[in-house]
């Protein structure tokens, strides 16, 4: 299918890749059908990028790459919760922020998004109770 | 405001003792554990379907979002 993104302009993708949100991102409850497009090879940022809105779009990264004892577990079991598979192996995606210069990007390592691999099912969960923030500098 | 806040119809206020709970429709159940002080420890059940948050940590990661949002935009600053 052909989607269109304001960032890196329109994009085939299989329609299998579309992940479904079904509690939307936090702030944008309407959202709720996005897929993961690269930016360029090797980069450690990704584009989460609606498939209903050409303007909407996140750039993510793997928590793991911010800190290397990310609890990447836990966010399992709580997107479980909230509808993820227990069996099914996930992808961690942590939202980033570019503020623009001089300030430096940072990662919502409160808040990451768990996609299922197998369920195509995508979920931002909280860890209420972490030493985690919105804003970590990357 | 949260969209909860947007759907609300109605509104109650109750008074509970630690150890008693409130239910909302068929699904939520809302129990009051303990009361110390200035806090109350409360227990929320509800469906999986329905995502449970602090409201200033919704607030706050709203906020984020949006805010990473606008600066997707800024993607070719990034390596």
């Amino acid at each position: 299918m052909r989607i269109e993104s304001e960032q890196l302009g329109p994009q085939e993708i299989p329609q299998e890749s579309v992940i479904r949100f079904p509690h939307g991102i936090v702030g944008f409850p309407g959202a709720d059908r996005f897929c993961v497009l690269e930016v360029k090879p090797g980069s450690r940022f990704k584009l989460l990028q609606s498939t209903q809105r050409p303007d909407l779009a996140f750039v993510v990264t793997d928590p793991l790459l911010v800190d290397a004892s990310y609890p990447v577990d836990m966010v399992h079991r709580l997107g479980t919760e909230l509808g993820l598979d227990p069996d099914e192996p996930i992808a961690v995606a942590a939202i980033v922020c570019i503020p623009g210069a001089p300030k430096r990007p940072s990662a919502n390592l409160l808040a990451p998004v768990a996609i299922g691999a197998r369920t195509q099912i995508g979920v931002q969960v909280v860890l209420h109770d972490s030493p985690y923030q919105v804003r970590h500098a990357l | 405001m949260t969209p909860a806040m947007l759907l609300c119809r109605s509104m109650l206020t109750f008074t509970r003792k630690a150890g008693q709970a409130i239910l909302i429709g068929d699904t939520i159940k809302v129990s009051i554990k303990e009361v110390r002080g200035r806090h109350v420890r409360v227990t929320i059940e509800a469906p999986r379907e329905i995502p449970v948050y602090r409201q200033e940590l919704y607030e706050q990661i709203a906020a984020e979002n949006r805010q990473a949002a606008r600066a997707a935009k800024l993607l070719e600053d990034l390596d």
